[in-house]
C-alpha cells in the first residue's frame, strides 16, 4: 500500500515536469503578449518592458529561469496583477474555491448517490422518473442560464439571499454559488450511480446471493460498492475541476475564486498566472486520481491485485 | 431469453420514439434551413429582436415606425398615410410625402431594401412637386420564433445552429467512445507500467491548459468547424479513459475472464466480447453526461472567437447569447434551449433503450 | 448496514460545518448596521485596477482610483473641468516653455509630511526612468528631454522639472504645448512620496504602506472582491469631504451587475448590459445615465495595400454606412453617430470637422458609393471589367462589435461588397495591431488620455509607428500637424488643426463610426454626481444618504 504511494508520488514528478513544459511553450506559441493591451504601447516602451520582465530573453532560458523559481516555491510575479506576486494572489483566491468546491462536491456526492442508488432499485416507479427529469434537466441547463435565474429569483424578488458579492465568505453569499457548481456534479454522479447500480443488480452473481436468500438490504449494499466503480473513477478528474474554481459561477456572482484566473489570464496573456493555475490543476489532478486509484482498490478487493 | 424475433420486435417498438425525435431534429436541422424563406445570414433591419409569434409582420406600429424612418433619411415630412386591406391582394399603403422644395423623384429609393415594402409607385404629385404621394404593397413575413438583435430569423437560425452541435455531439462521442473506451480498457487490462503511463498521459493532457490549446490550433489550422471538432475531441475523451479503466480492472480477474485466457483468446477478443459488455451501463451513462457537455464547451471555444464564425452559429452560442438577454429577450434562449433540451432526453431514453436491447435492462434483474 | 442515511451523515457534517461562519457573518451584518452612520459609496466598476503605482497603471478604472488616492498640480472637479490641485496657481512664461507652479503649503500626505515640489520632481523623474518601465511615460514627453530620458540616452536629472524651493516648481517644455495643464490631470502626472517607496524597494503599494496625499488612502484590496479606500485626515479639504469610505467592487458581468445595482447591494455602476438596453430603459428609468464621452468607434484601414490605398474605395466604404442604424438600434442610443474623428465636447477645439456628406439622402450617397467603386475598378456594370470588393473585418469579440460588424456587412452588400468577419481573443487583437499584417479592415477604439485634439488626430501621423494602425502616410497632414504642435497662439492652433482633420476625413485612412457615450447606473442616494465628457466622478465633491 505504501510502496504504491510512493511510487504514484515519484511519477508525479516527470509527470509534473512534462506539464510545465508543454504547456509552458504551448502558451508561449499563442500571438500576442502582455503588453498588447486597447492602447497600443510606443514601440521602444514596450521592448523596454519585455527586458524588465526578461521576456526578450529566448525561449529556452525563460523556461528555465521559472523552472527554478519553481522549484523554490516561487510562481512569480504577475504581470497584470502589477502588485502581486503569484503566490499572493493564489493564496487568497485558492481557499475560495476550494471552500465553495468542496461544499459543492460533498454535497453532490451526497445527494447523487443516494438519489441513483434509488432510481437503480425502482426504475419504473414516480421518484425515479423524476429524478430522470431533474438529472436531465441539471446536465442540459447550463451554470451560465442556472446563476441569473437565480439571482433573479432568491435576489431581486424574494430578496432573500444576496446577488452577488464574496464579503469573507459569508454563509448567505455561499448558497447560490454552491448551488449552481453542485446541480451539474450532482446529475453526474447521480446518473452514472444508476446505471452502473442497474448493472451490478443484474449482475449473475447477485441472483445467486438472491437464491441463497440473502436479505435484500445487504444485496444491495454489496452492489453499491461495485456501482461507486465509475463514480470514482470520474471524480478523479472532475474533483480537480470542481476545486479550481469555476469561471462562469465567479464572474457572474463577483466571486475572488482561481476560476476568474483560468480565462482572464490566458487571455491577458498573464505567463506567470498561467503557469500556476497549470501546476496547481496539475497537483490536483495528480493527487485526486491517486486517492481515486486508492479508493478503488479499497472498493473492489479484485482491483486490489493491481 | 425470449426469442430473437421478439426482442428485435420490443426493440423496435421502446427504440422508435427517441429515434423518431433524434431523426425529426437531425432531418429539420438538414432540411429546415433550405425551406426557411428567411436565410440565416440575412438581417431585417426593420426586425431587430421582434418576439416570437405565429401572426405575420408588419404589424401596423412596425409600418408607422418603418415609414417615419424613411421620411427621416430622405429629409421629408410625412403629411398623411393609411394602409388599406382587401380580401384580393395584400395590404397597401398609400402615403403622401411634403417638402419646402420640389421632391426629387428618387425618392422610391428609400424603400428599396426595406423589409416592410415591396415596389412602391408614385400615384400623384402637387404642388410643384413639394407633394408626393406613394403607393407601396406591404410584403408579409412571419419569424415563428422571433429575430435576433441584427434582425435574424430566429428559427432559422437554430437549425443552422443545430447542425454544428450536432456535429460536435456526434463526433465527441465517436471519439470518446472509439478512442477512450479502447484507451481506457487497454490501460486497465494490460496494467503494469504500460497501464501506468497511459494514465500518466490521461492526466497530462488534462493539465493542459485549454485556452492555449485552442489558441495555438487555430494558428496551425486556421478557424472553422474542423478547428472546434479536434480541440474538444482533444479533451473529452479523459473521462471516460478513466471510467472504463475501473470497470476493467475490476473485470480482467473474473472466472469468465481469466477463463478466456486460458483458452487462448486473443486481447482484442477478450475486450470486445467480455469486458467492454459488462461496461456498457457506466459508458452510456457518461455519454449522456458528455453529450451537453461538449455542444456547450463549443460555445466557450466560440467565446474566445475561436469556434463558429459568424453568420453560422450554434446551440450553444445561442444559448451562451440568450443567457445575457435573459431580462429582456428570453426568447433568444428559449428557442434553442428546448432543442438541446429535446435532443439530449432523446437521446438518453435511446441509451436506456439499448440497455435494454443489450440484455442488460432493468427487466433482467428481477 | 444501511447505505443511504450513512452517506447523508457527511453531508449534515458539512452543512454544520458553515454554520460558525454563518454566525460570524451575522456579527459583521449588525456590526454594520451599528454603524450606519458611516457614509459609504459602494461602486461598481466593469473591472480591477492592475496597479495602484500611478507608473504602471493604465487603464480608465485604475484611473478613477489613482484620482482619489493621489493629488496631482491640477485636478479635474466633479464636472470634469480643470482646477487647482496641489498647484494654487501657476504662471507661463511668454515662449510658452516654461511654466512656474506655486504649491499650497497646507497640502499632507496621508502620514502628515508636506507635499513638496521636491515630491512632483521624484516622481516625474521615477516615471521617466527606463529602470521603472512606465508604459504611459510618452504622454509626457511634452516635458524638455523626457523622451530622450526615457529611452536611456540622457540622465533622469536632466529632465525639465526643477523644484526652486518647497513650495515653488517649474516645468519647461520641448515644444510650447497649450495642453500641458490638462496633460497634469492625467495619472502619471502624480506627485509621489519617496521615502516609503525607497524603504520598500518599490513594492510600496500595500494598505498599511503606501502614503499618498488625494483626499482618501488604501484600506483594503483583495483582488476580484473589492478595494477600499477610506478618507484621509491629513487631506487640506478633508472637513469638506462628504464620504466615509469608497468601496470599489469590480463586476465584469454587466448583467449581473445590473442586478446588484437594482437590488441596491452596490449604489454606482459605470456600464450597463448594451445587449438588453431598452430593458436597462425601462426599469432603470432615471437612474440610468448617458453622457457623451471622448471615445470614437472606428474602423482602420490598411492604407499601405491594395484595395485600401484608394481613398475613392475608402469613401465608398464609408458613404454607404448608415451610421443613425448602427447608434440607435445597434448600440440602442448609447452611441453617438460619428461623422468626425474627433468627438464633440473639447473645449479649446469646438465643434469638429465633419463627413461632407452627412447631409445626403442615403441614396445619394449610395449612387456617390457605388460612382466612386466603379471608378477605383470595382462593382458590377459599367465598362471594363470590374472586380467584386472583398473587405475583411477584424474584430475582438464581444457582443457589440460583432452585431456592427454583421450590420456594416449588410450594408456594405447593397453596394456590392464582399465583406467577412473574424472575430479573435482580446489579446490576439491587439497583438495584431501591433504587428500588422497585411489587412483589410481593423475595430479600433480610441478614448481621450486628456481632453485636446492633438490626442486624436496624432493617430494619424506617419511618425507614430506605435498607434497609426493605418499606416496612414500624408506629407501634407505630417506637415499641418507639426506647423499645429509649434503654433503658441491657440485660435491659430486650433485652425490648423481643424484643416488636418479635415483632410484626415477626406482621406479616410479611419472610417468614423461611432462616438462613445459614458453609461452609467448612479443611485438617487449619490450626491454631487454629475455627467462630464472625461466621465471622471471623484468621491471628494459627492455625498450619500445613509
Amino acid at each position: 500500500m505504501m510502496s504504491v504511494i510512493l511510487r504514484r508520488l515519484m511519477a508525479a514528478i516527470p509527470t509534473l515536469f512534462v506539464i510545465a513544459a508543454l504547456s509552458f511553450f504551448l502558451m508561449r506559441l499563442a500571438p500576442g503578449g502582455p503588453f498588447d493591451t486597447e492602447r497600443p504601447l510606443d514601440p521602444a516602451i514596450a521592448a523596454n518592458l519585455r527586458r524588465i520582465y526578461k521576456l526578450d530573453l529566448p525561449l529556452w532560458q525563460q523556461f528555465l529561469l521559472y523552472m527554478s523559481s519553481l522549484l523554490q516555491g516561487d510562481f512569480g510575479p504577475s504581470l497584470h496583477w502589477r502588485d502581486f506576486s503569484v503566490n499572493e494572489l493564489f493564496a487568497r483566491a485558492l481557499p475560495v474555491s476550494l471552500r465553495l468546491g468542496g461544499a459543492a462536491l460533498v454535497i453532490a456526492f451526497c445527494l447523487g448517490v443516494p438519489i441513483g442508488y434509488r432510481a437503480a432499485l425502482a426504475p419504473r416507479g414516480f421518484p425515479a422518473r423524476l429524478a430522470g427529469l431533474i438529472i436531465l434537466g441539471a446536465l442540459i441547463v447550463p451554470p451560465f442560464v442556472v446563476a441569473p435565474l437565480l439571482q433573479l429569483l432568491f435576489g431581486l424578488d424574494l430578496h432573500l439571499l444576496p446577488i452577488g458579492g464574496w464579503e469573507d465568505g459569508a454563509f448567505s453569499h455561499q448558497i447560490l454559488p454552491v448551488t449552481v457548481l453542485c446541480l451539474p456534479l450532482l446529475a453526474a454522479i447521480a446518473n452514472l450511480t444508476r446505471a452502473s447500480m442497474r448493472d451490478a443488480l443484474a449482475e449473475p452473481h447477485m441472483r445467486t446471493l438472491r437464491a441463497f436468500g440473502l436479505p435484500a438490504r445487504v444485496i444491495e449494499t454489496h452492489a453499491l460498492r461495485a456501482a461507486l466503480l465509475p463514480v470514482i473513477a470520474y471524480l478523479g478528474l472532475a474533483t480537480a475541476n470542481v476545486l479550481t474554481g469555476s469561471m462562469v459561477v465567479e464572474t457572474i456572482f463577483g466571486l475572488p475564486g482561481m476560476g476568474r484566473y483560468f480565462v482572464d489570464a490566458a487571455l491577458g496573456r498573464d505567463y506567470p498566472i498561467v503557469m500556476g493555475t497549470v501546476i496547481i490543476v496539475a497537483l490536483m489532478v495528480i493527487g485526486f486520481n491517486l486517492i481515486a486509484d486508492l479508493l478503488l482498490a479499497w472498493l473492489d478487493p479484485r482491483i486490489r491485485r493491481e | 431469453m425470449s426469442e430473437p424475433a421478439s426482442i428485435k420486435a420490443s426493440f423496435a417498438r421502446s427504440i422508435s420514439p427517441a429515434l423518431a425525435v433524434l431523426s425529426l431534429i437531425t432531418a429539420a436541422c438538414l432540411i429546415g434551413p433550405w425551406l426557411s424563406p428567411h436565410g440565416h445570414d440575412e438581417v431585417h433591419r426593420d426586425y431587430l429582436l421582434i418576439p416570437p409569434s405565429l401572426a405575420a409582420h408588419p404589424t401596423k406600429a412596425e409600418t408607422e415606425a418603418a415609414l417615419a424612418s424613411i421620411g427621416q433619411a430622405l429629409h421629408l415630412k410625412i403629411a398623411g398615410f393609411e394602409i388599406t386591406h382587401s380580401a384580393t391582394a395584400s395590404p397597401t399603403l398609400r402615403a403622401t410625402f411634403s417638402a419646402d422644395a420640389p421632391i426629387d423623384s428618387r425618392i422610391l429609393r428609400g424603400f428599396t431594401g426595406s423589409d416592410i415594402f415591396g415596389e412602391p409607385h408614385i400615384i400623384g404629385q402637387n404642388e410643384d412637386g413639394r407633394r408626393v404621394s406613394v403607393r407601396a404593397p406591404l410584403r408579409s413575413m412571419h419569424f415563428l420564433f422571433g429575430t435576433d438583435a441584427n434582425g435574424r430569423d430566429l428559427l432559422t437560425r437554430v437549425l443552422v445552429a443545430g447542425r454544428i452541435s450536432l456535429a460536435v455531439g456526434l463526433l465527441a462521442s465517436l471519439v470518446a467512445l472509439v478512442f477512450g473506451v479502447t484507451y481506457g480498457a487497454l490501460a486497465g487490462y494490460l496494467g503494469g507500467l504500460t497501464g501506468a503511463l497511459m494514465m500518466r498521459f490521461v492526466e497530462i493532457v488534462y493539465a493542459l491548459p485549454f485556452i492555449f490549446l485552442v489558441i495555438v490550433l487555430t494558428m496551425v489550422l486556421g478557424r472553422g468547424l474542423a478547428l472546434i471538432l479536434i480541440a474538444i475531441a482533444s479533451v473529452e475523451w479523459l473521462d471516460m479513459a478513466r471510467i472504463v479503466r475501473a470497470q476493467t480492472l475490476s473485470l480482467k480477474h473474473r472466472d469468465f475472464v481469466t477463463a478466456s485466457e486460458a483458452l487462448g483468446a486473443a486481447t482484442p477478443a477478450i475486450l470486445w466480447r467480455h469486458i467492454l459488455p459488462n461496461a456498457f451501463g457506466p459508458i452510456a451513462a457518461y455519454l449522456t453526461i458528455l453529450v451537453p457537455r461538449v455542444i456547450l464547451l463549443e460555445s466557450f471555444v466560440s467565446f474566445l472567437g475561436l469556434g463558429v464564425q459568424e453568420p453560422l452559429t450554434s446551440w450553444g452560442v445561442l444559448i451562451a447569447d440568450g443567457a445575457r438577454t435573459i431580462q429582456s429577450a428570453v426568447h433568444l434562449l428559449v428557442f434553442p434551449s428546448l432543442f438541446l433540451a429535446a435532443t439530449l432526453a432523446a437521446l438518453n431514453a435511446l441509451s436506456q433503450d439499448l440497455r435494454a436491447f443489450a440484455g442488460r435492462g432493468p427487466g433482467d434483474a428481477q | 448496514m444501511v447505505p443511504v442515511p450513512n452517506l447523508l451523515a457527511p453531508l449534515l457534517a458539512i452543512l454544520l460545518a458553515f454554520a460558525p461562519s454563518s454566525s460570524k457573518a451575522d456579527d459583521a451584518g449588525t456590526a454594520s448596521a451599528g454603524l450606519s452612520a458611516e457614509r459609504i459609496w459602494r461602486r461598481g466598476e466593469p473591472g480591477d485596477p492592475g496597479s495602484l503605482d500611478p507608473h504602471k497603471a493604465t487603464t480608465v478604472i485604475e484611473s478613477h482610483i489613482l484620482t482619489e488616492l493621489y493629488e496631482g498640480l491640477v485636478i479635474l472637479d466633479a464636472r470634469g473641468r480643470i482646477q487647482p490641485g496641489v498647484a494654487k496657481s501657476w504662471s507661463i512664461s511668454e515662449d510658452g516653455r516654461l511654466y512656474r507652479f506655486q504649491l499650497r503649503e497646507d497640502a499632507r500626505w496621508s502620514n502628515g509630511d508636506p507635499v513638496t515640489a521636491q515630491d512632483f520632481v521624484y516622481a516625474f523623474r521615477r516615471l521617466m526612468d527606463p529602470a521603472t518601465g512606465a508604459p504611459y511615460a510618452n504622454i509626457l514627453y511634452t516635458l524638455k528631454n523626457a523622451e530622450k530620458v526615457n529611452k536611456g540616452l540622457l540622465p533622469p536629472e536632466s529632465l525639465g522639472i526643477t523644484a526652486i524651493t518647497d513650495h515653488v516648481l517649474e516645468i519647461t517644455l520641448e515644444e510650447p504645448v497649450p495642453y500641458l495643464i490638462a496633460q497634469l490631470a492625467h495619472l502619471t502626472a502624480k506627485p509621489l512620496h519617496r521615502h516609503s517607496i525607497e524603504a520598500t524597494h518599490g513594492d510600496f503599494v500595500h494598505p498599511g504602506r503606501i502614503v499618498t496625499n488625494g483626499p482618501f488612502m488604501l484600506a483594503d484590496f483583495n483582488p476580484n472582491d473589492r478595494l477600499v479606500l477610506v478618507k484621509n485626515p491629513h487631506h487640506y479639504d478633508a472637513a469638506a469631504i462628504g464620504l466615509d469610505k469608497e468601496i470599489f467592487i469590480p463586476l465584469e458581468d454587466r448583467s449581473a451587475a445590473l442586478r446588484r445595482f437594482l437590488s441596491g447591494e452596490i449604489d454606482s455602476y459605470s456600464d450597463v448590459p448594451v445587449d438588453q438596453i431598452a430593458f436597462v430603459r425601462k426599469i432603470a428609468g432615471e437612474r440610468f445615465k448617458l453622457s457623451p464621452n471622448l471615445g470614437t468607434y472606428v474602423y482602420a484601414f490598411d492604407t499601405r495595400h491594395p484595395p485600401f490605398d484608394d481613398a475613392r474605395v475608402r469613401t465608398a466604404l464609408s458613404l454607404a454606412i448608415d451610421r443613425e442604424f448602427l447608434a440607435e438600434r445597434i448600440w440602442g442610443g448609447t452611441m453617438e453617430p460619428g461623422y468626425s474623428f474627433v468627438p464633440p465636447g473639447i473645449e479649446s477645439y469646438g465643434p469638429p470637422a465633419e463627413l461632407t456628406f452627412r447631409n445626403m439622402t442615403p441614396f445619394e450617397r449610395e449612387d456617390r458609393a457605388r460612382a466612386l467603386l466603379a471608378e477605383a475598378g470595382y462593382g458590377p456594370g459599367g465598362q471594363g471589367p470590374r472586380k467584386v470588393l472583398k473587405a475583411e473585418i477584424r474584430f475582438n469579440i464581444s457582443e457589440n462589435h460583432r452585431a456592427t460588424a454583421i450590420a456594416v456587412a449588410d450594408m456594405w452588400k447593397r453596394i456590392g461588397v464582399e465583406t467577412s468577419l473574424v472575430a479573435t481573443d482580446v489579446t490576439s487583437h491587439y497583438a495584431f495591431m501591433r504587428e500588422r499584417p497585411p489587412y483589410s479592415l481593423l475595430r479600433y477604439g480610441w478614448f481621450a488620455d486628456f481632453p485636446d485634439a492633438q490626442n486624436f488626430l496624432f493617430l494619424a501621423e506617419s511618425g507614430n509607428k506605435g498607434l497609426n494602425i493605418s499606416g496612414f502616410s500624408n506629407s501634407a497632414y505630417d506637415a499641418l500637424m507639426h506647423d499645429a504642435a509649434g503654433e503658441a497662439d491657440a485660435t491659430k492652433r486650433t485652425a490648423l488643426l481643424h484643416q488636418a482633420e479635415m483632410l484626415l476625413l477626406q482621406e479616410g485612412p479611419y472610417l468614423p463610426l461611432m462616438i462613445f457615450k459614458a453609461k452609467n447606473l448612479v443611485s438617487p442616494k449619490l450626491h454631487g454626481w454629475h455627467e462630464n465628457a472625461l466621465d471622471t466622478h471623484p468621491g471628494r465633491f459627492i455625498s450619500i444618504d445613509p
